[in-house]
């Protein structure tokens, strides 16, 4: 349910229950005070109602019609809410290419750091984050401490540091230990309340590796049976500054792991109770927990809570060790046991503490192997992430720091590679070149002798749903002369001339015609602030060649040309199913991106941009194996019209018709838009869409007001092909 | 500032409405108002520019809630759901619905309900957690959430 939908069911809560809350005040106690503070307060209303009579009277009121409240646009109150999509990207320069990967910083240097400082102070202060994960709305950036001994982990919400906590290897995985509860408040009358008791305790042998396994001890110290419920609140502490006005915000958990049934304790019993506290998300980051259970008593409730700490998860158990060796060696027979499915602390047990740790998350380590000096990576992946998922046995250890640092001749080479065969996926990547040294988001980084090399994963399917590169950047300094390249670039020329006479370009970026052009844009850009595009597409024998060489403003590059708003206006509406597709592209040009779809019987999906934000989609079938046609049209955007299969309909809209009342009681819901256009005339306007619902409205005879009439649509299957009906679900006089 | 001209736009508003229109419950139709302007302003803010405001933080609660992933929202009307959401506040406890209302259509946060109701923080958030569970299943039951 999205919150748009919940934003407009609760705006319409019952009015009785509206002014209940508003009016709502707890009784005042009976005290001295209390009273004569009540009688001031009748006598003062008595006063008060006498007063305002005259006013009052004014509101002395028939009855409501829907819709009749200021504000609201027709299908209630809450539709005024359009609450955006979230951006959870990072600070752009999070991605930066030029990071550097191995990169450590100082306890000095975190001392540095303060809650409350924007990312840009953070980057200052520290450089750019080896690395950096998003999750939801919290951004991590992660750096290393102190060599590889520890980390510290800087979490920023919204652009400032919201708090950050520093877990250096070797810290106590859990803070508290013992902790008896101290928060008894809940339902219980006072005097009542301390008679529960609660105590937590950790336990290192039920301990797992995301700190999420909690054991306590619930003590009932009432004179009656209460039944523990297994479903508990958990909160994290998002500000760590001050005790006084702790702010708690809700973690969602992994409801699925809750125990069912309620656990009873008679009077005077204890009983040991185990959390799975795992999170939605896989485990629980480092911060200051709450958690609070729920004891049913016959004839009132207690609320039971406990706090927690959690410093460290996943690597705590790699913490433990205080001899962590980077030199340390396995044999090469050991390495070949190392199974999928495997424990970290099966393997730390059999093999010992590994060489490096490579990654956080997922987490990997590395075993160096003696002798013949091969590593062995192990991946530990969600959802089971002391599980091994991932065991790459490297070529030998000096072949593998080559990997790390891919060579420009070899970059190139990944070029060329990557510009014959567009689509390139991530595994065609891995077999290639390697696995990246770091991966940021969906963009993969790879070290080279002259910079870093970043691919952008995903955007764009193949149809076979695996993700490919969608562009590519190289960070080198470009050195060549714009005025150079426009003169000697020529049509046909070969790729490879392109790349020896100019090196590297600085962006490769795939077409988004991935089916038809197969065209590819390289772009070399120029301290002039101008860009070179070069358009490569392949010859009838696979050569990669050029196609096209643009100089533009690097502004400029991405304000590719889109539908004014008077072609969205006037020919818009007169796509209609049916069309060809080159009858479409001859009205609007070609469209922007172009989609497989295989939901049938849509084969393709045109996406035209326009100037006002919106988007046009344009949807084809193939009828018989012929050209493509028209099979549905949708406007979506910030217009927020659309002329879904109703373009015809909106565009004669405002020619419409009157009716009257006796005729729109006829309207009942499931008649749909076609009947009745077909009994009334085609309406007075186009209200507009929200969601899937369509509204249009016919003026009444009297002119007095309109009647509003709202559709949703209804898809069914008619002769094989899907076909679709707008049916009346609501109307309303306005 | 955005308070102050809500209140000033919600006095126009009904200035402007009132007459001819005449709402049977007064209290509940100014909320009304006032409660489509606020929302028509924190749309028009966060417009541009993520921000989380009460209001976000009580969307949230809800939409983890209600989170279902066979949704059938496309084939229910909101104003069933909204008869659902009506006859389920009827079944709670007076406390409790004045909580729920508070906090969802009110925008209350944990705080400003505990000190209307006399309670600590944490038994509100309970209290609010355990109904917006029980709304759950009320709804579940009924088909609306998979």
């Amino acid at each position: 349910m999205n919150r748009e939908t919940i934003s407009n069911v609760i705006g319409k809560i019952d009015p009785a229950y509206i002014a209940e809350a508003g009016e709502y005040r707890v009784s005042r106690e009976e005290t001295r005070d209390g009273r004569i503070l009540n009688y001031i307060a009748a006598a003062c209303a008595v006063v008060v109602l006498i007063v305002a009579l005259p006013l009052i009277s004014k509101f002395v009121f028939r009855g409501k019609t829907p819709g009749n409240v200021p504000g609201e646009t027709g299908d209630g109150l809450g539709s005024e809410v359009t609450v955006r999509p979230e951006d959870t990207d990072a600070p752009s320069d999070v991605l930066s290419d030029t990071v550097d990967l191995y990169s450590c910083i100082t306890q000095d240097d975190l001392n540095r750091v303060s809650n409350g400082m924007m990312y840009e102070d953070v980057k200052s202060t520290l450089g750019c984050a080896p690395c950096a994960v998003s999750r939801g709305e919290t951004l991590i950036l992660r750096y290393m401490l102190d060599g590889r001994n520890a980390f510290a982990e800087i979490a920023m919400e919204k652009n400032s540091v919201s708090y950050y906590i520093v877990t250096g290897i070797g810290q106590v995985l859990c803070s508290g230990g013992t902790e008896p509860a101290y928060d008894l408040s809940g339902f219980a009358d006072a005097g009542e309340k301390l008679a529960l008791t609660l105590a937590a305790r950790y336990d290192s042998d039920i301990f797992d590796i995301d700190a999420s396994l909690i054991s306590f001890t619930f003590e009932n110290g009432l004179d009656e049976e209460v039944r523990v419920d297994p479903l508990y609140m958990l909160e994290k502490r998002i500000n760590s500054d001050s005790t006084d006005n702790d702010e708690w915000l809700a973690v969602d958990y992994d409801e699925s792991a809750v125990q069912s049934g309620q656990t009873a304790v008679a009077p005077g019993e204890t009983a040991k109770l185990t959390l799975t506290v795992r999170s939605l998300y896989g485990y629980l980051s480092p911060g200051r927990y709450r958690l609070t259970a729920v004891a049913d008593g016959e004839d009132a409730s207690y609320a039971v809570t406990i706090e927690f700490s959690i410093s460290n998860n996943a690597r705590a158990l790699l913490a433990e060790a205080t001899d962590y060796d980077p030199e340390c060696r396995i044999t090469s027979a050991a390495a070949d046991t190392i199974k999928s499915g495997t424990k970290l602390q099966q393997n730390i047990a059999s093999y010992g503490l590994p060489a490096q740790i490579l990654s956080l998350d997922p987490l990997t380590v590395r075993y160096i192997v003696a002798g013949d000096k091969e590593g062995v990576d192990i991946e530990y992946s969600y959802p089971a992430k002391d599980q091994v998922s991932y065991i790459a046995v490297r070529v030998t250890r000096r072949e593998a720091e080559e990997i790390d640092r891919l060579t420009s001749d070899s970059v190139y080479d990944f070029y060329n590679f990557y510009v014959k065969r567009l689509g390139v996926t991530v595994d065609d990547i891995n077999k290639y070149i390697g696995e990246s040294n770091r991966d940021i988001g969906n963009t993969a980084l790879y070290k080279t002798d002259g910079g870093t090399l970043s691919l952008v994963y995903g955007s764009i399917t193949n149809g076979a749903n695996s993700s490919v590169v969608s562009e590519l950047r190289y960070s080198s300094i470009r050195q060549a002369e714009e005025e150079k390249i426009a003169s000697s670039v020529k049509k046909n020329m070969p790729f490879d001339a392109v790349i020896k006479n100019f090196g590297l370009p600085d962006k490769v970026k795939l077409s988004s015609r991935l089916y038809e052009q197969y065209v590819t844009e390289i772009y070399y850009f120029f301290e002039s602030g101008n860009a070179a595009i070069v358009s490569v597409k392949n010859d009838a024998n696979g050569t990669p060649r050029v196609y096209d060489i643009r100089i533009r403003a690097q502004d400029a590059i991405f304000d590719y040309p889109k539908i004014d708003e008077e072609t969205v206006e006037q020919v818009i509406p007169r796509i209609m199913p049916g069309m060809t597709e080159a009858e479409v592209n001859a009205y609007l040009g070609s469209p922007r991106m172009i989609l497989a779809r295989t939901d049938a019987p849509l084969t393709r999906e045109a996406r035209h941009f326009c100037s006002d934000g919106s988007m046009f989609v344009v949807l084809y079938r193939n009828s018989d194996g012929k050209e493509r046609t028209v099979a549905g049209v949708s406007l979506v955007g910030d217009s927020g019209a659309s002329c879904l299969d109703l373009s015809c309909v909106i565009s004669m809209c405002g020619s419409g018709s009157v009716v009257s009342h006796e005729e729109i009681n006829q309207v009942t819901g499931g008649t749909t838009l076609e009947e009745i256009v077909e009994k009334f005339g085609v309406p007075t306007k186009f209200e507009g869409r929200i969601d899937d619902k369509y509204t249009f409205s016919y003026a009444l005879a009297d002119r007095s007001i309109s009647i509003h009439i709202t559709f949703r649509m209804r898809f069914y299957i008619e002769d094989g092909a899907m076909r679709a009906v707008l049916e009346v679900v609501d109307k309303y006089y306005l | 500032m955005d308070a102050e001209e809500c209140v000033n736009d919600a006095y126009l508003a009904c200035w402007n409405s009132i007459p001819p229109e005449s709402p049977q419950q007064l209290l509940s139709y100014v909320c009304r108002i006032v409660r489509n302007i606020s929302i028509s302003r924190h749309r028009k803010n966060t417009a541009s520019k993520r921000k989380c405001t009460k209001y976000d933080k009580a969307l949230d609660e809800l939409e983890v809630c209600l989170a279902s992933p066979d949704t059938v929202e496309g084939a229910v009307s909101e104003e069933a759901l909204s008869k659902e959401i009506n006859s389920f506040l009827e079944r709670l406890d007076a406390e409790t619905r004045v909580m729920f209302v508070r906090r969802y259509y009110y925008s209350d946060t944990i705080s400003d309900i505990a000190k209307i109701t006399r309670m600590s923080n944490n038994a509100v958030s309970l209290k609010l957690f355990r109904a917006r569970e029980k709304l759950r299943e009320y709804l579940t039951e009924r088909g609306y959430l998979g």
